[in-house]
């Protein structure tokens, strides 16, 4: 056979299979068949014994479990939902306000950064841990009027009035109850923004100084500046955050969803409803990924469209 | 507001946007500090307070007898020193190879067109979905008999027993699926598809291959997301407590001292809850305050490195 010279089109594929072959590796050598475990425990009854376990196979019935039989199970879903559509939008709104702030040339800016940058690490793992059981701590950093995060907190501030005067102002009640939650609950809030701000940062980093040179020569705004340049060179970055706060709302360890899923694995014993709930569970939650994937495609801003 | 004190009005404008922007954000920026800052004060604080502070309610932030004790059963019990290095060496190998991986296969897909690209990048989304926690049993058998689909066995060199070392995570992080992996790939990929082509092009002309001109190109631009990624990772992984507890039971890990410290105090001080909460939170400060200064040392090279490309526009 004649050698014949690979296609450019072939030899950069070729290339995109080299730079993405570790994660290709994993999935194939580690990742699949753990995962494929995991699923198949969802069709069989798990009985743990002494040495391993046994595990014989019962169908769908476990799903069936799940869906009709367990009594909180699809409530809990639906109320997760609709939290984390509540959530969301807010993390990231309040995530690119603050990673706007922050990097603006300023005194204090290396500060100001370390500051936001300590939720995402009091958040997570072993501090978040310690945390939920640490009531004395709790108690001492407890500050009347403001929630610190640490339990509840008494509220001097005067909600009541400011609803009442901005009720007189003919705006809706929702949209006032809204507002004043978000100001009641900033520490989580901040909490949750954590990781986004730290990630638009980044991305704001990205942006050419020329671009904004360009534009204010041409006497736009500070405002307009932001919302025809920032914001859709920025697109990209928001639609991980997006992408990630979806996650991060619904399968963070204090989700309702997760404790039920671990208490029916660890507390009732019951690894197969445990494993069908999870996977229940995920078939939402790709549901929901692909509306929002399918609604911001239009809305990104690439260099190159494929 | 800004225009009603005086009668020039135009330059008080001007005047008040210079002078009061700036003051309002320093404002914001510092009272949402605050609110951050002032629980970690009080623990802070509370680590230097002795029994009797602590039970004093009148003793707020500044300690009266302050005393190191808290500290010092920490570093004894909590065999605080060997814990600290051992996490620095898995923190360390773990945030440097996930940082070059993720950033390496973040690129393959915003800048290669292959048959199956969507399909693997929907498996890298769904790994970010799938909890760890469901998979906990299946990750730890798989790593207790490490093993390639019965090769190793056939071999002669049979199932490999890899906990308590740092392969686990080497491996993991090595083929991008440690700790949140799949958000740093997808986020590299993000930022990969906002780099216009024609740089890659304009390499390619002048004879650069695609591996080069990622090294010496690409890979620059992408500076501040990979700090970003390098300090994300390192601290996930210096506080995580699923890989400590799936993979070290025996090698002590910084978060897995928190347990042997409040068990002791409660044990050989005193059995007030007190203390052990005391404990617990000195423990806490201790464990997350190298990350500070890791921080602070990175947090440099978040600022606007290299003039993005040499295309305006």
């Amino acid at each position: 056979m004649p050698k014949r010279k690979m296609s450019l089109v072939k030899k950069n594929g070729l290339y995109g299979w080299f730079f993405i072959s570790p994660f290709v590796l994993g999935i194939v050598f580690i990742y699949g068949s753990v995962v494929i475990q995991s699923f198949l425990f969802s069709f069989n009854k798990i009985d743990p014994g002494l040495d391993g376990y046994k595990m014989s196979f019962q169908g769908l019935s476990s799903y069936k479990y799940a869906l009709t039989v367990h009594p909180t199970f699809v409530r809990e879903v639906v109320n997760s939902l609709a939290t984390m559509l509540y959530q969301v939008p807010v993390a990231i709104f309040f995530s690119l306000f603050i990673a706007v702030l922050l990097n603006q040339r300023m005194r204090g800016r290396a500060f100001f950064r370390a500051m936001f940058f300590l939720p995402v690490i009091l958040s997570t793992g072993i501090v978040a841990k310690a945390e939920i059981s640490n009531l004395f701590m709790q108690n001492m950093e407890n500050m009347a009027g403001i929630e610190t995060g640490a339990g509840a907190a008494v509220s001097t501030f005067d909600v009541e009035n400011i609803r009442l005067m901005l009720q007189n102002m003919y705006i809706s009640s929702g949209v006032v109850d809204y507002v004043l939650g978000l100001v009641n609950n900033i520490y989580s809030v901040v909490n949750y923004s954590g990781v986004q701000i730290i990630l638009f940062l980044a991305g704001l980093q990205g942006i050419s100084p020329a671009v904004y040179e360009s534009v204010q020569i041409e006497g736009a705004s500070g405002w307009e500046t932001f919302w025809k340049i920032t914001v859709p060179m920025i697109s990209p970055i928001i639609f991980v955050n997006l992408i990630y706060s979806v996650i991060d709302m619904l399968t963070r360890s204090d989700n309702p969803i997760m404790l039920l899923i671990s208490d029916v694995a660890f507390n009732k014993m019951n690894y197969s409803a445990s494993s069908a709930m999870a996977w229940l569970y995920f078939g939402a939650l790709i549901l929901v990924l692909g509306l929002v994937a399918l609604i911001c495609y239009r809305y990104i801003f690439y260099q190159e469209r494929d | 507001m800004k225009g009603s004190i005086s009668i020039n009005k135009g330059y008080l404008l001007y005047s008040g946007n210079r002078l009061l922007l700036p003051v309002f954000r320093f404002v914001l920026l510092l009272s949402l500090s605050f609110l951050i800052l002032y629980p970690f004060l009080a623990k802070v604080s509370a680590m230097f307070m002795s029994l009797d502070d602590l039970l004093n309610p009148t003793v707020w932030i500044v300690p009266q007898k302050p005393t190191l004790d808290n500290i010092k059963r920490v570093l004894t019990f909590g065999d605080y020193w060997t814990a600290t290095g051992n996490t620095i060496l898995i923190a360390t190998i773990s945030a440097v190879l996930q940082t070059f991986i993720c950033t390496m296969v973040g690129y393959g897909f915003a800048k290669f067109k292959f048959r199956g690209r969507g399909l693997v990048f929907a498996l890298v989304i769904l790994t970010i979905i799938i909890p760890p926690q469901t998979i906990y049993i299946s990750l730890y058998l798989k790593f207790r008999y490490f093993d390639i689909f019965g090769i190793l066995s056939a071999l002669g060199a049979g199932p490999v027993k890899m906990v308590e070392t740092i392969m686990p995570v080497t491996l993991l992080s090595l083929t991008g699926l440690g700790l949140k992996n799949g958000l740093y790939i997808f986020v590299m990929r993000q930022i990969f598809k906002g780099v216009p082509n024609e740089l890659n092009e304009a390499a390619w002309v002048d004879g650069c291959g695609p591996i080069r001109s990622y090294f010496s190109i690409m890979m620059r631009i992408a500076v501040p997301m990979m700090v970003s990624i390098f300090l994300l990772s390192f601290s996930w992984q210096w506080t995580d407590t699923f890989y400590s507890e799936l993979f070290y039971r025996k090698m002590l890990v910084l978060p897995s001292i928190l347990p042997r410290v409040t068990t002791i105090a409660s044990e050989h001080i005193t059995a007030d809850s007190v203390m052990s909460n005391v404990m617990l939170n000195t423990g806490i400060i201790m464990i997350i305050a190298p990350l500070i200064f890791v921080y602070l040392f990175f947090q440099r090279f978040l600022i606007q490195g290299i003039e993005r490309s040499g295309i305006v526009g």
